[in-house]
């Protein structure tokens, strides 16, 4: 059964899928973070980490990945993931 | 006060995974990958068109595996409707792609998506405002909820 309420239009492009995966963060510095992920990451990629923090504040970083390793959590399998900080790309203080 | 001194660091870690677009609604749309998703998973999606691009916050719906295509998961999302958070929102750091016309796609869908640029006559790629009037309409401008990490209202 088709649930879809609006027309559907076909076309062709690029599309690109920002997936948002939440991390637990173990260590940050100004130049390293280290996080526990639900999912690996290849050493050597790039990705964008948004940071939170209470009151409102936001930070948008540009991490790449330097070091992956798997490891038991709670009886749960997670990754620690290591990544150096490249830059920042926008800080919101509210 | 830099940010890695902020008390109850919270992270998110936004993997880029692209794709080719489908089809395209007001709903939602569908493209194909070699990635693999999970249904329920949240994030952006950003269509990148000749002559504009959108952004919106979406939710992955459903995931067809196809063994042995080029792309073999078949991913179909649904657009939210929670404002894109600023700074996450479609870039101009990559040249358009020539294949079909967007903004006749968006056009057609109606006020519903978060048109984000297109071509000025002169060719300039040129800002464009969201025009969010109907009652179900994706992207508003609503700010952002202060205090609340942005994987938390998704979640919600």
């Amino acid at each position: 059964m088709d649930r879809r309420r609006h027309g559907r239009y076909h076309t062709e492009g690029h599309v690109e899928v920002q997936v948002l995966r939440d991390v637990d963060i173990v260590r940050a510095s100004a130049r390293e973070i280290t996080v526990i992920s639900r999912s690996r990451a290849a050493t050597g990629s790039e990705m964008r980490m948004r940071i939170t923090a209470a009151g409102g504040r936001q930070a948008t970083l540009r991490v790449r990945t330097t070091g992956s390793q798997p490891q038991l959590v709670g009886g749960q399998l997670r990754y620690r993931l290591w990544m150096q900080v490249l830059s920042e790309e926008s800080e919101v203080m509210q | 006060m830099s940010w890695w001194t902020w008390p109850g660091l919270r992270g998110a870690v936004l993997e880029q995974i692209p794709g080719r677009l489908l089809d395209i609604g007001a709903g939602g749309c569908s493209l194909e990958t070699s990635t693999r998703l999970a249904s329920g998973t949240f994030g952006f999606v950003e269509v990148q068109g000749p002559d504009a691009s959108i952004a919106e916050v979406a939710r992955v719906c459903d995931v067809t595996e196809r063994p042995g295509a080029a792309a073999p998961f078949l991913v179909r999302l649904e657009f939210l409707p929670i404002a894109l958070p600023a700074g996450l929102g479609a870039s101009d750091r990559r040249a358009m792609t020539p294949e079909g016309s967007l903004a006749a796609a968006v056009e057609k869908a109606g006020p519903s998506l978060t048109l984000v640029r297109r071509r000025g006559s002169n060719g300039e790629v040129e800002k464009v405002g969201s025009a969010h009037g109907a009652p179900d309409s994706h992207g508003s401008a609503a700010p952002e909820l202060p205090g609340e990490p942005l994987a938390e209202r998704l979640k919600k």
